[in-house]
């Protein structure tokens, strides 16, 4: 009996069932959509951050002082130590290996260009690592150093094309195309550079193996820019690592704060020292958690909104069926079947129209992620059952207090409609 | 009558009043904060944004810059913050190592470069100086160093090391009043660091560069970029949740309100079987809702201002401060949602006769 009223009632009701289903499904949606969106935005922001450029250097330990004004080197570049560009690929193999997104080496020298003495960088624009014999990685300025401008083509990496940058080119009145000897060498200009920073503004920035054929300086590189995703850095990120004991260090290690992949790196470069670039590595964190912190409340916000909703409908629904309620209280049933009848179809609804939730705040979350990031945002199945569990709680809610109030009338009063 | 009637219906049937109230005004709270939130944002994100240090730089292209060049950027851009600096290239320690020594406003620094991590203190009177990271690996600690510049020698009492990451590691940095008295240079580099959305920094840049025709303005380009971009996401984002929860709050609304004038047939058949217009009739349901509304969003709007500050308070460390163009918004939309909300069912019950709807059926 009680279970052919709960089905009759979903197969009588349907336009009811259905409004309040439309009402739960819409909830849930949003509150879906809006967590993932929660949960990811940290993540798609610190990406978006990387715009910033690198936030981990690693220079050769015994390196002397860098002494450059506005770009100027005043020490002949040839003093101090050097970093093996075949050691580079070790980056992608330590433990958080897979957070490096990119790294740039940079080797700077001065050279003669076209009779005047100029400064040169050598790096790598685009170029092709092999990692493992079967895995290789794109990286290079392109990457790290995304605000790099260049009017005209990009160099080749194993190319003898260079960038001129933009205040030397004004300097040396020379454009895209030309010819330009750099020690006696011709090399055509592929691109003017502009970046912002006389630092390359200044100086030719040429492919890394290029710049050291030219100084003479086979398999060096003098600092590694390291772009990484972190984790931002709170008390425990700050701790020495050398005082930490063993359990604690192993935690610390594990967590990608910046300073723990530059310690990571300086155990896999013998000879070098990494650091992570405060201005770039606090700020981000500081950054990364007002905008997460914000998301975590807005996300809030879209609970209780759904939660509103969906209680109103819930009310609704039932106060629209309480002259049901006092026919089947007259016909004697107890005040606990009907409450009974009336919370297992209320989570029927509820699992039914959260699934239908699930599935549409799914595709929002992946639409929001496409039109913002150009990614999708994948929401995690784990998320379901604390769906359903919501939606449940919520429909429950919102319907526990209406039928408590129609269970409170006497049946002849509502059935003559005298409630109003 | 009209307002007997009205205000009898608020009185006698409050919890029904109340619930259709409670709505209002959590829907209007909700969006209140929201939008609020959503036209403080850029001034809150950028103000986070400052902290990655100056967004341009002013350069001279030789020698100097005018000296009353700090006057002139306040007054093309009062709130702008503005670090000047010069650089001498002088030799320190016993093997005359080279060394870049930066006179720079040390005040505005500690205040504006906060990831400068200073281990030790700032100097505060003449002669102490800041020692790089690096260069402090190379000197004797805590001993007075004398640094040469030209054949001018300066003695720096070192009272903190700086620690940054950056080129800052192997520089020191001492007071623009000491590098002046000892080399005679003048500042020739200026931090600006200039609040705003990104299009109201270009404007700031392009009128410095206007007025300092002899320097090279530039802006720094990996800040403004980043900047755009995450701010043009955030607010993006943002506007999506204001709208999505908006119109779920707005639907509720509607429901509600629908529901509690549906409930009231009877009221409705008996004022019709004795004899009221339609007219009549659809006034005072409509301006009961309208009375709902209008309370429900004053109220909602007060609560939605103190959420806003609140979450700014929490969020940001600085109140958001409450919006009056998002006032006749919020008011607006609540009333068409009430008008919306009461005319709905009202249109619906006209049909039904009154003898029907008494008898109950």
């Amino acid at each position: 009996m009680f279970f052919r009223l709960l089905y009759q009632s979903f197969l009588r009701q349907r336009r009811r069932k259905l409004l309040a289903g439309i009402a739960i499904a819409l909830g849930m949606t949003i509150a879906t959509a809006m967590i993932a969106v929660g949960i990811d935005i940290g993540d798609r922001m610190n990406e978006e951050l990387r715009a910033y450029g690198a936030n981990i250097v690693v220079y050769p330990q015994e390196d002397t002082l860098d002494v450059q004004i506005g770009g100027v080197r005043l020490k002949p570049s040839s003093a101090g130590s050097y970093l093996h560009e075949s050691d580079l690929p070790k980056l992608k193999h330590i433990f958080w290996g897979h957070n490096i997104l990119g790294f740039s080496p940079m080797l700077p020298g001065s050279v003669k260009v076209n009779g005047k003495d100029a400064k040169i960088v050598g790096t790598y624009f685009a170029k092709e690592i092999a990692i493992s014999p079967d895995d290789s990685f794109e990286t290079g300025v392109r990457k790290t150093h995304t605000w790099w401008k260049v009017q005209g083509e990009w160099p080749k990496d194993s190319g003898e094309e260079v960038l001129v940058g933009s205040r030397l080119a004004a300097a040396q009145h020379v454009s895209v195309g030309q010819i330009i000897a750099i020690h006696g060498e011709n090399h055509r200009i592929s691109g003017i550079l502009q970046t912002g920073s006389q630092d390359e503004e200044d100086a030719i920035v040429a492919p890394l193996a290029l710049v050291q054929r030219l100084l003479g300086k086979p398999d060096q590189v003098h600092s590694v820019f390291v772009s990484a995703l972190t984790k931002p850095e709170d008390e425990f990120a700050r701790r020495d690592p050398r005082s930490l004991s063993p359990d604690l260090l192993e935690k610390w290690s594990c967590s990608p704060y910046a300073n723990s992949i530059a310690f990571q790196i300086m155990q896999a470069f013998p000879g070098a020292k990494a650091e992570q670039i405060r201005k770039v590595a606090q700020n981000e964190g500081l950054l990364l958690s007002r905008i997460s912190g914000l998301m975590i409340l807005i996300t809030f916000f879209a609970l209780v909104a759904a939660m509103l909703s969906i209680s109103a409908a819930m009310a609704t629904s039932v106060l629209e069926r309480r002259a049901e309620i006092g026919v089947m209280r007259s016909l004697g049933a107890t005040n606990s079947a009907i409450a009974a009848l009336f919370v297992l179809e209320a989570t029927f609804l509820a699992i039914a129209a959260g699934m239908v939730g699930f599935l549409f705040g799914t595709l929002l979350a992946r639409m929001i992620g496409n039109t913002v990031f150009g990614s999708a945002i994948l929401v995690e199945p784990v998320l379901l059952p604390f769906i359903l569990l919501l939606a449940i709680v919520v429909t429950l809610a919102g319907s526990g207090a209406a039928i408590g109030r129609a269970l409170r009338f006497s049946p002849a009063a509502i059935l003559r409609g005298d409630v109003a | 009558m009209f307002w007997r009637l009205l205000l009898r219906s608020v009185r006698l049937r409050r919890s029904h009043s109340l619930t259709a109230m409670l709505a209002i005004v959590v829907a209007a709270a909700v969006s209140t904060a929201l939008l609020n939130l959503y036209a403080d944002l850029d001034a809150k994100l950028t103000r986070e944004f400052r902290r990655f240090g100056g967004n341009a730089l002013v350069s001279a292209r030789e020698g100097s810059l005018p000296v009353d060049v700090i006057a002139r950027l306040k007054q093309i851009a009062p709130e702008t913050t503005s670090i000047a600096s010069g650089y001498a290239a002088a030799r320190v320690g016993e093997e005359a190592t080279p060394i870049v020594v930066v006179g720079t406003d040390l005040t505005t620094s500690a205040q504006s470069n906060t990831w400068w991590s200073v281990n030790g203190r700032w100097p505060r009177a003449s002669g102490e100086a800041l020692i790089g990271k690096r260069v402090a690996q190379s000197l004797p600690p805590n001993t007075p160093t004398k640094v040469v510049y030209g054949d001018r020698t300066l003695t720096l009492i070192p009272v903190g090391t700086l620690s940054t990451g950056g080129t800052e590691d192997s520089r020191i940095y001492i007071s623009l009043a000491d590098l002046a008295s000892w080399t005679g240079l003048q500042p020739n580099t200026i931090e600006l660091s200039i609040p705003g959305a990104p299009e109201h920094v270009n404007d700031v840049i392009h009128q410095v560069a206007v007025s300092l025709p002899k320097a090279d303005v530039q802006a720094v380009r990996q800040v403004v970029e980043a900047e755009t971009k995450v701010l043009g996401k955030t607010r993006f984002i943002l506007f999506l949740s204001t709208i999505l929860i908006s119109i779920l709050v707005a639907l509720c609304v509607l429901a509600t309100l629908s529901a509690s004038v549906l409930e009231r047939r009877r009221d409705f058949a008996v004022m019709k079987a004795l004899g009221s217009s339609q007219r009549s009739l659809n006034t005072v349901f409509v301006s009961e809702s309208l009375l709902l509304g209008t309370v429900g969003a004053l109220v909602g709007y007060a609560l939605g201002c103190g959420l806003s500050s609140w979450i700014g308070y929490v969020n940001f460390h600085a109140l958001v401060i409450p919006r009056l163009r998002v006032f006749p918004m919020v008011v607006a939309s609540s009333l068409v949602i009430a008008v919306f909300g009461a005319s709905l069912p009202l249109l619906r019950l006209q049909k039904i006769e009154p003898a029907v709807m008494l008898r109950g059926e």
